[in-house]
């Protein structure tokens, strides 16, 4: 039940704990910028990845707090555990030799690397940059859909975290609560459209407005720079 | 002459093999205010659904007869054009949001009408300081707060308001009463469904009785009628023993990550037998108060002793159950007081209900349900947040011989609620305000 909870609790707080706050706040332009350098980065520092990681966690912990990046490490570090460790067992069977745990840590970095950067791509994604672009493009009803979802999945997974934590308040197995806590993510959604559903067929006669953020924009313009420096490095070593 | 906001005669609408209201006819101009009134499950929602064209969403629901809002069926028209005329706040305040973040909420309803927003007019409605805040972290009477803010500020010409004031504190119903009324005065219309039309008696409204989708009564404002209709202002108190503490908190601090404090400094006890009640402003802390209590959340500073096991009822209690139906639910309880679980759903009226799937009980009966199974699985110390939300006086009366029942058997209760209608129960009463205790009564 803990583990599950926990798990729970980490996505909820790696994608949707904050709102439209930290580098979220920053131009799409320069948040796109971001992605191709780290696919970039990723090329350039194959053999060494913990470099190009260890710059995203700096920037993920600038940009959207401690306990962001402290909570995106460790989801982004279970599937590139589990990597590391299923690859290393399967050299130990096949009866390899050489530098296993050091090739099998560069699976888990690597891994690591790709979790965490898709975790920090969905974290910065604005619901409501993307609703003013889909507005602009005469998507008018389609705007407010990026609005309901960032509004209905996480209420959704925080019902779920009450619903475990009252579980483990009942001294109740995790299976016997999961059933429940997917029927209440389901009615919060069913009821939402029902209720809403006027508001829901309509379109929105004008984007809403935004303000970008001066200090985060900076921010991830540094980063920026920093990453375009490491791949000149990488080129000239 | 004022205009013709509403005209209906419904002949039947409801859900297919299952509850229905039958031969309703209303009409209202505007200027008037109708409160619709009656117990749990006498089609209240139903009616303000059919109005409004929502019923045919729901799974088995149909609609027979006419209702038009200012001469448009809803059900014919443009979606856009209803929400223009309509400002709708369901019962459920969390199922009226669509946006994320607070301003983006309050703009989006605005912009759909074509208006542009000013988020400083959100300081009016005690939202300001929350523009940026998540939705899905706003207590429920923030989020009510947020509907009237949206619905207001929009310039709707008919508002429809499910129980629109039931987790909102005492201060902020007068003022949304007063707003309300500015809008009457206006020439706007307003169907409000309240368990007790005694609050809206100032707008001097028409009243609605529903009594097992029929109409009991549909006239001028009765007094007599509302009054024995009311919840009385006593209950008969049973003299309990109240015993060694049973919780006790010492200067508790709580901050969720990267918020200020919510929780300063908080001292609380409570003993067997008693009942506590909290009090306090909307946003104030109570309910992050019941949770870190249960220990559900962790406090930043302070120390919780509990001499017990202590379980959180929240304020959407489906979150609570694990069965699909109350006999699920209640197949936890021990052998030994299956004779006892027998007599109580007897008591509190809930044999019929055991196999109904959770999602066709209305709230009063899930709530019912949740004490009932909690109490005969032992616990000690009840955590009960907003526990009378949109309960009738009857159902209502009945919860409350559920609490006294759990109170007399030694057990401890603490109430987080607005409602003045549980504070005869109370043993004591703490009041909440930004995070502080301000006093105890």
């Amino acid at each position: 039940m803990q583990l599950i909870g926990l798990l729970v609790g980490l996505i909820y707080r790696s994608l949707f704990h904050r709102g439209e706050e930290g580098v979220r706040r920053s131009p799409c332009v320069l948040k796109l910028l971001l992605l191709i350098f780290s696919a970039l980065l990723y090329k350039s520092f194959y053999l060494r990845p913990y470099i190009p990681l260890a710059l995203f966690i700096i920037f993920g912990a600038l940009g959207l707090g401690l306990m962001w990046a402290y909570s995106s490490f460790i989801l982004s570090s279970i599937p590139a555990t589990w990597y590391g460790v299923t690859a290393y067992l399967y050299w130990i069977f096949e009866g390899q030799r050489g530098a296993l745990v050091e090739n099998a840590v560069m699976i888990y970095l690597r891994a690591t690397y790709i979790s965490f950067i898709a975790l920090l791509f969905l974290a910065i994604i604005s619901p409501i940059q993307i609703s003013r672009i889909l507005h602009r493009l005469g998507f008018r009803k389609g705007s407010i859909f990026p609005l309901l979802l960032w509004r209905i999945t996480p209420a959704g997974i925080s019902n779920m975290m009450s619903s475990l934590a009252l579980g483990t308040l009942k001294g109740e197995s995790s299976w016997k609560r999961l059933g429940p806590a997917l029927a209440s993510m389901i009615e919060e959604g069913q009821n939402d459209w029902k209720i809403n559903y006027h508001r829901l067929e309509s379109e929105p006669l004008i984007p809403l407005e935004y303000n970008y953020s001066l200090k985060y924009s900076m921010l991830t313009i540094t980063f920026l720079l920093v990453e375009f420096f490491l791949l000149i490095i990488s080129k000239v070593i | 002459m004022q205009k013709l906001m509403v005209e209906a005669k419904i002949e039947e609408a409801g859900y297919r093999g299952s509850f229905s209201i039958k031969n309703v006819s209303l009409s209202l101009e505007g200027g008037e205010v109708l409160v619709i009134t009656g117990r749990s499950g006498s089609g209240k929602t139903t009616l303000a659904k059919a109005l409004l064209g929502l019923l045919e969403l729901e799974p088995n629901g149909f609609f027979k007869g006419k209702a038009l809002i200012e001469g448009i069926d809803p059900r014919r028209s443009n979606p856009e054009d209803i929400y223009s005329k309509v400002a709708y706040i369901p019962q459920d305040p969390w199922y009226g949001i669509i946006a994320h973040i607070v301003y983006a909420e309050f703009c989006l309803s605005l912009s759909i009408v074509g208006k542009r927003c000013d988020v400083k007019n959100l300081r009016k409605y005690g939202l300001y300081r929350l523009k940026d805040h998540i939705t899905y972290g706003l207590s429920a009477g923030e989020t009510q707060r947020l509907l009237w803010a949206s619905n207001l500020e929009r310039g709707a010409r008919l508002f429809v308001l499910d129980e629109p004031g039931v987790y909102i504190d005492v201060e902020g119903r007068g003022f949304f009463r007063k707003a309300l009324e500015k809008e009457v005065s206006e020439g706007r219309a307003a169907i409000i469904i309240d368990h007790d039309p005694r609050f809206w008696e100032p707008l001097g409204p028409y009243l609605l009785v529903l009594d097992e989708g029929n109409v009991k009564y549909m006239g001028k404002y009765n007094k007599d009628l509302v009054e024995s209709l009311a919840f009385p202002n006593f209950l008969i108190k049973e003299i309990r023993e109240r015993n060694g503490k049973i919780l006790e908190a010492s200067n508790i601090w709580f901050k969720y990550p990267g918020e200020d404090y919510i929780l300063k400094g908080i001292n609380i006890e409570l003993r067997r037998g008693e009942i506590l009640g909290i009090t306090g402003p909307n946003g104030s802390g109570k309910t992050t108060l019941l949770k870190v209590l249960a220990k559900v959340l962790k406090p930043k500073r302070g120390q919780i002793k509990l001499s017990g096991r202590p379980i959180y009822v929240p304020e959407n209690p489906l979150l609570y159950f694990s069965g699909a139906t109350p006999r699920e639910e209640l197949s936890a309880v021990p052998k030994g007081k299956i004779q006892e679980m027998r007599e109580l759903l007897e008591e509190f009226d809930l044999v019929n209900l055991l196999d109904r799937p959770l999602a066709r009980l209305s709230s009063g009966e899930r709530r019912r349900i949740t004490l009932v199974s909690a109490y005969l699985l032992d616990y000690d110390i009840f955590l009960l947040d907003e526990p009378s939300g949109g309960l009738d006086s009857f159902t209502l009366e009945t919860l409350l011989k559920v609490i006294e029942r759990i109170a007399s058997s030694g057990k401890g209760i603490i109430i987080a609620s607005h409602d003045p209608r549980l504070e005869g129960i109370y043993d004591r009463m703490y009041k909440i305000k930004e995070g502080k205790m301000l006093c105890s009564s």
